[in-house]
């Protein structure tokens, strides 16, 4: 009955109903066949081979017997056995399964052993066996199935078993001391149940199925019962005369399993997504969490783009002298890196690099197309990172820090709206084709991701994924690659270069692996590295081994970074320049050092009072920010930020503020974007009530 | 190692098996090679002679010692070495699996790779409802089906009969085109769904999208890091296959007439020729038990997570 609660059984989906009906029909045929006016046994050797007609839909054999009327008769025997046979795989084999995956050990071994010795013997033999010593009937085809089908019954059973066996509540149960069977009955059985019975599903149509074989070569059904299978067995002979023979039977056949297995899909699916979600934050790849979340049902805000202030987009200029300035504020934050770390920067003029800042992002917008409607996940960003220097993208996860990274690498999904320009050296990416925009990946702009366990192949030898780079983009052969690779590892402090070559990652260490996954993106020399919370999955003392890594590589190879943080003393301690966003939007912008002492924005302020105080010397959070960044698809008109800032006032909700030259301190050296330029978007900004 | 015992212990039950399904049978051998008229005297003397009048561990002892030497003993009706018999036939049954395996890969590997990439795109549901269809398709059905369409109606390929190998490699693959096919159409479903499957898992993983960041072209990506990877699941599941095909050859067989191991096997067991349906029994599961072994070993060589110890620095 249907009615059995409807959200139960929605969404299944059509082709499931579809199936559903047609199993009912078969049911309803079996059951009716003997009222019905079909004698599956007249036979009038003057009707013999007649085509399907209105009379007889499937045509008739040789002797005028109409194959309707056997084939309806015949569902008869198809689902006995597809039932019966169901039923004894439960019977014998889920119990089977269940006690080897509880017990384990030895009683395990025993059981697993005896099956697999089982499954190996060929089926028709089986069957032929049975038929011997037993005789030929329904009954023996059950067995036959039965004992084919329960040796896989009780592999899932034991499989879904063991998946639930280590669970507190199974374990409580053992430890109050109750029985084995009790356990098994009232613990176990509630949550294999689910797999267990769609495999049972699955198994009637092997049975069906397996009926079909057996009474086609005249092991199966005995010779007075209908049966599909002994139908085409008959029609074979007549091919070249009386194709619906055995062609409308075999169609029964299709239709039959095909619909077995599309409830059993169906039912599986419908389970899967019943269950609640595995611990998918931290398994998640960091693409796929960042596009599930964009994925959420929701409109654009009607924003209204408010205009840029000039100072914004003119050319980085005073890019030197930053960072020297205001040391004592992050002093504690950079004692994470070793001696000497941080040398005066040397102007862009003296190094062989043209001019100009390494990459250029003017006005940047993107739209992504979701099922709902466009949603805005980046919204005018403008940013510049002239070559050895290090910007910082801190926000909190879901602000659009890696949306952005992906947008300069050209890796957004298809349909995606880029409004602005994104320059490398000049060269706007978004004028390349796909092809022109990945052959700069790699070469001219290469990735850290997060977590180099995973960002790793775990199945190629390490050197060789950091040959790979320089074999796709310079096309250097193996034995140069495997040098290169070999230069490469050395270069990034990887002791026994030699040796490491030809291990794998999961043979290494964290740290190691990430020191890995940064020699494979210096491959290729690349110009700007965008770093994506590059230590966040490392240790405290490695994460300053990385950083102090980075540091000397972007100093050695004059390389523009972008670090992508949610930790904004890190930020500090090894940027130039921070710029915080939120929200899709950057909220205000600084050389580190003046950010992290001074902090204008509120939002900025509320994330720095969150995070751990490097200075006081504790690791601990000292306040949460309350509530949650709002989701891109319910954006705020006015400023994102104002349903959680402390400061926000009626002008805070109305209209979103600018990001323009902090009114406080604007003055000419402050000016300019990429060098000591200091851009707040808040209304209320905190030096406004300070001074 | 724990495996290559317990491996031992199901191909001694396996032998057993085969022994004692066999000659527990009802159906005396004796009467099967003297015929019914036979006297009582004549019939001892031939149970005698194939030692049938022993218990049954003793006979069980004695076969599986010479079959340990290859000598599985003569048919009963053949007048041939049982091993002789068996390795006529089994030529042509292996012949099949392995087509069968090489087409079913050869389809279902390139299109479940290409289905993963394209994910719910419209190649993707194309190649998920045929591969869906294709596996209800019943052996016996769409054996027959096939010869209907090429053979009766088409003229396109043999329907009967089989042409050895050494008669014409170019009329022996002919002759094998429609067995092959039924046998390779609902396997290449198959396994389209195992690596789609598989494969939309792995694409997912960040080494993928790294490889995707640092601009390698896409058939790289997909065949050097994302095969590379699920070619391991499918390892296992093809060796799985193998088992099962060599089992399950024998609806193809009786419909194309090949004189392979089913067929055999049918025959002999309605002849009471216990002595080759033994042979062949334990010749087929103790293939099947092999196959999946050997892909479990494979899977494990070929696995470094597996093959190595992990973080040794
Ligand atoms: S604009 Fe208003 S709501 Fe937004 S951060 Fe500033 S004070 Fe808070």
């Amino acid at each position: 009955m249907v009615s059995a609660g409807p959200k139960r059984w929605s969404g299944l989906g059509a082709s499931f109903w579809l199936a559903a009906g047609w199993l009912s029909l078969l049911v309803f045929a079996a059951m009716t066949a003997s009222w019905l006016p079909l004698d599956p046994n007249g036979f009038d050797p003057r009707n013999g081979l007649l085509a399907p007609t209105f009379r007889h839909p499937f045509g008739t054999t040789k002797v005028g017997e109409d194959i309707f009327a056997i084939a309806v008769h015949g569902s008869r025997v198809a689902l006995i056995v597809g039932l019966c046979s169901a039923l004894v795989a439960l019977l014998v084999g889920a119990p089977l399964g269940l006690i080897a995956g509880y017990f384990r050990g030895r009683v395990d071994t025993v059981i697993t052993t005896l099956l697999d010795a089982v499954v190996a013997f060929p089926t028709f033999v089986l069957a032929s066996a049975l038929v011997l010593f037993v005789g030929q009937s329904v009954l023996t085809v059950v067995l036959v199935v039965g004992v084919v089908t329960a040796p896989l019954m009780a592999r899932v059973t034991r499989t879904a078993t063991r998946t639930v066996v280590d669970r507190d509540f199974v374990l409580a149960s053992r430890m109050a001391g109750a029985r084995h069977a009790r356990v098994m009955w009232q613990e176990l059985r509630p949550n294999i149940v689910v797999p267990v019975l769609t495999y049972a599903i699955l198994i009637s149509g092997v049975a069906i199925l397996a009926e079909g074989a057996l009474s086609f070569v005249g092991l199966g059904a005995p010779s007075d019962k209908a049966s599909w299978g002994r139908l085409i067995a008959g029609g074979r002979e007549e091919l070249q005369r009386a194709w619906w023979w055995s062609m409308c039977p075999s169609a029964l056949f299709f239709l039959t399993i095909l619909s077995v297995n599309l409830i059993n899909d169906r039912l599986q699916a419908r389970w899967l997504l019943g269950r609640p979600l595995p611990k998918s934050k931290a398994q998640a790849p960091r693409g796929v969490a960042v596009s599930a979340r964009v994925s959420a049902p929701a409109v654009v805000s009607p924003e209204v783009p408010h205009a840029r202030p000039p100072s914004d987009s003119g050319p980085g200029g005073d890019s030197t002298g930053v960072g020297l300035g205001a040391m004592a504020h992050v002093a504690a934050a950079r004692a994470m890196l070793p001696v000497g770390r941080r040398s005066p920067d040397s102007g862009p003029g003296a190094m062989p690099f043209p001019p100009g800042p390494r990459l250029r992002i003017e006005a940047l917008t993107v739209t992504l197309t979701t099922p709902v409607g466009p949603v805005r996940i980046l919204d005018g960003i403008d940013l510049s990172i002239e070559p050895g220097r290090v910007l910082a993208l801190v926000g909190e996860s879901g602000a659009g820090k890696t949306m952005l990274a992906r947008t300069i690498l050209g890796m957004l999904p298809d349909g995606t709206e880029v409004g602005g320009r994104v320059l490398l050296d000049g060269t706007d990416l978004a004028a390349l084709d796909p092809q022109g925009r990945r052959r700069k990946r790699g070469r001219e702009m290469a990735v850290v991701l997060q977590d180099p366990q995973t960002a790793l192949d775990p199945v190629m030898a390490v050197g060789w994924q950091i040959a790979e780079p320089a074999r796709v983009h310079l096309g250097l052969a193996r034995a140069l690659a495997r040098e290169h690779a070999l230069a490469l590892m050395a270069s990034v402090g990887i002791a026994e270069p030699e040796r490491r070559f030809r291990q794998y990652p999961h043979q290494l260490s964290g740290g190691l692996r990430q020191r890995v996954a940064i020699a494979l993106a210096l491959s290729c020399g690349p110009q700007l590295l965008i770093a994506d919370e590059p230590t966040s999955a490392l240790d405290v003392t490695v994460q300053a081994q990385i950083l102090a890594l980075l540091d000397r590589l972007r100093r050695d190879r004059h390389m523009a970074v972008l670090l992508i943080t949610h930790d904004l003393a890190m930020a500090a301690s090894f940027a130039d320049e921070i710029a915080v966003m939120y929200s899709g939007r950057i909220v205000e912008r600084a050389a580190a050092n003046d950010l992290f002492a001074r902090p204008k924005m509120r939002y900025t302020q509320a994330l720095l009072a969150s995070a751990p105080s490097l200075a006081a010397g504790s690791h601990q959070r000292l306040l949460a920010i309350p509530g949650q960044p709002p989701n891109p698809y319910f954006r705020p008109s006015g400023c994102a930020f104002a349903p959680r800032c402390g400061f926000a006032t009626a002008q805070c909700i109305e209209s979103a503020p600018p990001l323009v030259v902090d009114p406080c301190r604007a003055g000419p050296s402050s000016a300019d974007t990429g060098g000591g330029g200091r851009l707040v978007a808040c209304w209320h900004p905190a030096g406004a009530i300070d001074s | 190692m724990r495996r290559a015992g317990s491996l031992v212990v199901v191909l001694f039950l396996v032998s057993m098996g085969s022994f004692l399904l066999t000659s527990l049978l009802p159906g005396d051998p004796a009467v099967a090679i003297l015929g019914p008229a036979a006297t009582p005297q004549s019939l001892a003397v031939v149970r005698h002679s194939l030692a049938l009048d022993r218990p049954i561990p003793t006979q069980y002892a004695t076969w599986i010692g010479r079959a340990a030497t290859g000598n599985l003993g003569r048919s009963y009706q053949l007048e041939e070495q049982v091993t002789t018999v068996l390795a006529r036939t089994l030529v042509v049954t292996v012949e099949l699996v392995i087509l069968a395996e090489l087409l079913a890969l050869l389809i279902g590997v390139p299109v479940g790779v290409w289905a993963a990439q394209r994910a719910n795109q419209r190649f993707d549901k194309i190649a998920s409802a045929v591969s869906f269809g294709a596996l209800a398709l019943p052996q016996f059905a769409l054996a027959i089906a096939l010869v209907l369409v090429f053979g009766v109606r088409l003229h396109w390929f043999p329907t009967i009969g089989f042409v050895h190998i050494s008669d014409g490699l170019g009329a022996n693959l002919r002759s094998m085109v429609l067995p092959t096919l039924t046998l390779a159409i609902p396997l290449a479903a198959f396994y389209t769904r195992v690596v789609r499957t598989d494969m939309v898992v792995t694409l997912r993983q960040p080494h993928i999208e790294l490889a995707r960041a640092m601009g390698y072209p896409t058939r790289r990506i997909l065949v050097r890091h994302a095969l590379r990877q699920s070619s391991l699941t499918l390892i296992t599941v093809a060796g799985l296959q193998i088992g099962a095909l060599l089992g399950g050859s024998l609806i193809v067989e009786s419909i194309f007439a090949l004189p392979g191991m089913g067929r055999l096997m049918i025959q002999r067991i309605g002849a009471r020729d216990y002595t080759v349906v033994q042979g062949g029994v334990l010749v087929i599961a103790t293939t099947y038990v092999l196959a999946n072994f050997g892909a479990d070993l494979l899977h494990s060589v070929l696995d470094p997570r597996l093959r190595h110890d992990p973080v040794s620095r």
